[in-house]
């Protein structure tokens, strides 16, 4: 296949590309709801095409924080970011908060409790710093431009 | 968006076919320019430019006010 140079059929592609990843966005949740209808709410939990479309959602929901730092540091210029520790507390507390909540569910394995409080400590922190680091890239873009 | 490409081209006794191979975009595209219903990137404005030998000034510029 010839390698697209003209910057119209570039961008028709994208839109191609965004049409199927919209039909097939559809027609995976339509399967789950099926599986989940069938087969019952475990089974769409433990359903390969589950995984593949939370993990899909989760990359889109990063690559869409750099175009909301754009967006937020249009809207509110010149506010500087709040300083990272704050970012680690609130992280830790919705680990520990979920860390209990899964405690006070299951007495019984208290390290699934340390396992999710961990896994949610971990992931807000991650997205946290992500947010924190695109603000601050901009703000030192728009100190160079000054 | 309207521009002078199409009387530029034939001035420079260009088809469409070869600017479009000049600028490294497809016949449709320089078509669509031609006819305002696409509007090019800067660097393809340039491209385009180089290749009819005028300046964006002549093929792309519009008054303030005028319909683009």
């Amino acid at each position: 296949m010839k390698r697209i140079t003209d910057e119209r059929l570039i961008l028709v592609n994208l839109k191609n590309f965004r049409i199927a990843y919209i039909c097939q966005t559809v027609g995976l949740i339509a399967f789950l709801i099926y599986v989940g209808v069938t087969s019952g709410s475990r089974a769409v939990t433990e359903s390969p095409i589950f995984f593949v479309l939370i993990v899909t959602n989760t990359l889109h929901a990063f690559l869409q924080m750099r175009v909301t730092a754009d967006v937020e540091a249009t809207e509110k210029k010149r506010k500087k970011p709040r300083p990272y520790y704050v970012f680690i507390l609130i992280s830790l507390v919705v680990g520990v908060l979920m860390g209990m909540i899964s405690w006070f569910i299951d007495r019984q394995h208290p390290s699934f409790a340390w396992i999710s409080g961990t896994i949610f400590f971990i992931c807000f922190l991650g997205s946290f710093s992500v947010m924190y680091y695109l603000k601050k890239k901009r703000m030192d873009d728009d100190d160079a431009e000054e | 968006m309207m521009n002078h490409v199409k009387n530029a081209r034939i001035e420079a006794g260009l088809t469409q076919l070869q600017l479009a191979e000049n600028t490294g975009v497809t016949r449709q595209t320089i078509s669509l320019i031609e006819k305002g219903k696409y509007n090019p990137t800067l660097k393809l404005c340039l491209a385009i430019c180089y290749a009819v030998g005028k300046s964006l000034d002549e093929l792309f510029w519009i008054d303030e006010g005028e319909k683009p």
